[in-house]
């Protein structure tokens, strides 16, 4: 049997309940600049109002029942934030370096970090990420005809 | 009659069969490996559907379905690990088997348990939805509103542990869905000044940030798991014909109970195969035997969770409710090809609806050939090295967002979406209430406000019998799920050491 945490998160649904009332208020808000509209009763602003009413209900049972089950507190590891973060510097970088490139560098990295047990090695991984960019890029560049970007370095070399 | 053949004979097309294939066993292999799902199997398919005709695309995704449901026992069996959650009951008796040396006749059970799963509830499918369609002829605005309100309902009581997390989840997948231009009046909400913030949120970007990059966030951080399947020997051993008629009340008890749970909006294979597994103990002679590694529990279990495919379909196709993540996606990714479904697909696409048949026949057909004849391989899948899955799967998710308009925003949605799904697992609440949200929303909205302009207020939804059934099926869940809660937090209570 699992022994009790050391740690138990206490206000997690309450600070969930807050931001989402701060939310839904800065929504609510939004609403009243919608384009008004004449043709029909009810008005563009309509539903979100319903739904964000809503939101705002659930978000003050949330801030109510404070924590509703039995947990250690939240948090985000540090692989998470990494693989997050290198995801994020491929999308930032596609369209300033290109597919092919932005594709094989975030391969070989992740491949590289993920590999903490040395199994693959740098050779077995370049080789795999070169694999996996070439076969993505061929797959949608030839097979289903998506565009994907040259980047800024190939609109200058006339690619 | 002329449908039914051009039907089948645009699935056998020899490029078409290749597509069914690789689906199948796209599917399969994703279902092996454990922590990936049917959900991310599918939609990470979905760009490759652009360029298809859209039976064809379907047919794609279903057969990605079919066999991730499939797959799933293949781990289940080997690793003690379902590969998807589908298969957590065939845990219960296919890992006791394999530690008797049986691993390879447990496989050989699910697969063709999975095999008739899937034709049982093809037939219900055939039979069954071209009733329902022709019912939900009789459905108007109101009957739109209540069924979509059900199903959000339902979802909502049985994802997760607290009604009001998924209750959240399920509002903000409808506020998700108002983002960008209303389809009502063609007008932009929430866009703030900003033109790529008009066209909203994309599903696709939406869905591969949830389900797949959050999920390859989650495993980057999970610790490595000493896992080995020893694939060396590893043959399926297919049950013999004896055996097989041995158990023919079981496939079929479990076939119907799968049909019948997947028809229910919420419910989902894992409860199938778990419901399925404690019938076929109940019924049989040999209850003890259960848990040991008795190949009926297999049976159960697998031909249930396959059978909540066809159910599912049912009510998908017909009115356009999709009961989980999977089919919902699945829905998506037929609206994206321009089809509506509900009951005018019957009567204005009758080809897609055939190609559905027939590609759920053949995916199931392919799915048992290739587990059966490479099962070595394909459990290997489970092995791979997880600094070449999360890359891979990565890479491949963003360029398949990236392929739906070729827009940037749409990486950055997805950045989005992965970092809302990662919070919300940690936070423990549902995410399928939110992908239904996001489906259900402007069916909801739409219909309301055709409702609201043509009768004036909402007293159609309690006076229309269909509707009023819906509202009271969408009380009683919640109250069920309520009640059952204050019962088992009362019992933990009393459980609980004084002093």
């Amino acid at each position: 049997m699992r022994g009790a945490p050391s740690r138990i998160a206490r206000y997690e649904d309450a600070i969930v309940g807050l931001v989402a009332l701060a939310v839904a208020g800065l929504l609510l808000w939004a609403t009243f600049n919608f384009r008004a509209v004449n043709w029909t009763p009810l008005g563009l602003a309509f539903w979100p109002r319903v739904i964000l009413a809503g939101i705002a209900l659930t978000a003050v049972m949330l801030i109510i029942a404070r924590q509703l089950d039995t947990h250690e507190p939240f948090r985000i590891l540090r692989p998470e934030l990494t693989l997050f973060a290198a995801i994020a510097g491929f999308v930032i970088a596609l369209p300033v370096i290109g597919f092919f490139a932005t594709g094989l560098i975030y391969s070989f990295v992740t491949i590289i970090w993920l590999d903490s047990a040395k199994a693959l090695g740098p050779l077995r991984a370049g080789l795999l990420a070169l694999s996996a960019t070439a076969v993505t890029y061929g797959v949608f560049g030839f097979g289903l005809k998506v565009w994907l970007p040259v980047g800024l370095i190939g609109d200058g070399l006339g690619f | 009659m002329s449908d039914v053949l051009l039907a089948l004979s645009g699935t056998l097309a020899p490029a078409n069969l290749v597509i069914l294939v690789l689906g199948t066993l796209i599917g399969v292999i994703i279902g092996i490996i454990p922590g990936l799902g049917t959900v991310m199997a599918v939609a990470l398919l979905i760009p490759f559907t652009f360029g298809m005709a859209p039976e064809i695309g379907i047919s794609l995704l279903i057969a990605v379905f079919v066999g991730g449901v499939s797959g799933g026992c293949v781990t289940a069996i080997l690793l003690r690990m379902p590969g998807t959650p589908s298969s957590v009951a065939t845990v219960l008796d296919g890992y006791p088997l394999a530690q008797q040396g049986r691993g390879g006749e447990a496989i050989g059970n699910a697969v063709v348990g999975s095999f008739i799963g899937t034709i049982i509830s093809t037939a219900a499918l055939i039979v069954f939805a071209p009733l329902l369609a022709q019912f939900a002829l009789r459905f108007y605005f109101p009957e739109f509103v209540a069924v979509s309100l059900f199903a959000l309902t339902a979802i909502s009581a049985v994802s997760g542990t607290y009604l009001i997390r998924g209750i959240f989840a399920a509002l903000l997948g409808l506020l998700f869905a108002t983002v960008g231009i209303s389809e009502t009046d063609a007008l932009p909400r929430f866009d703030f000044g900003l033109p790529a913030m008009q066209a909203g949120f994309n599903f696709v970007p939406a869905i591969m940030g949830l389900f797949a990059i959050s999920q390859m966030i989650k495993l980057a951080g999970e610790p490595r798991s000493d896992a080995e399947v020893s694939a060396r020997g590893l043959q399926a051993g297919l049950p013999s014909v004896a055996e097989f008629f041995r158990n023919t009340g079981n496939y079929l008890r479990s076939g119907v109970i799968g049909t019948v749970i997947g028809v229910v909006p919420a419910v989902g294979a894992a409860t199938a195969g778990l419901i399925s597994y404690a019938q076929a103990k109940a019924w049989s002679r040999t209850p003890e035997r259960f848990g040991q590694g008795h190949v009926p529990g297999i049976i159960a279990s697998e031909t249930a969770n396959n059978a909540v495919v066809g159910g599912a379909l049912i009510i998908a196709l017909t009115l356009g409710i999709p009961g989980d993540p999977t089919t919902a996606v699945l829905l998506g990714g037929l609206m994206i090809h321009g089809i509506a479904p509900g009951a005018q697909l019957f009567n204005n696409h009758p080809e897609v609806i055939y190609s559905i048949y027939f590609t759920m026949i053949f995916s199931s057909l392919i799915m048992a050939i290739a587990l059966i004849a490479f099962l070595r391989p394909l459990a290997r899948a489970a092995l791979l090295p997880r600094a070449v899955l999360i890359p891979v799967v990565s890479l491949v998710a963003c360029v398949g967002v990236f392929s739906v308009n070729g827009n940037i925003f749409d990486l950055y949605v997805m950045l989005g979406f992965a970092l809302l799904g990662l919070l919300m697992e940690k936070l423990r609440y549902p995410l399928a209430p939110l992908v239904l949200g996001m489906v259900l929303g402007p069916i909801i909205e739409g219909n309301l406000r055709l409702m609201l302009g043509q009768f004036g207020d909402i007293t159609p939804l309690f006076t229309r019998p269909i509707a009023l059934t819906f509202m009271c099926l969408s009380l009683l869940t919640v109250i069920y799920i309520a009640v059952r809660r204050l019962r088992e937090r009362s019992q933990m209570k009393a459980e609980r050491p004084s002093g």
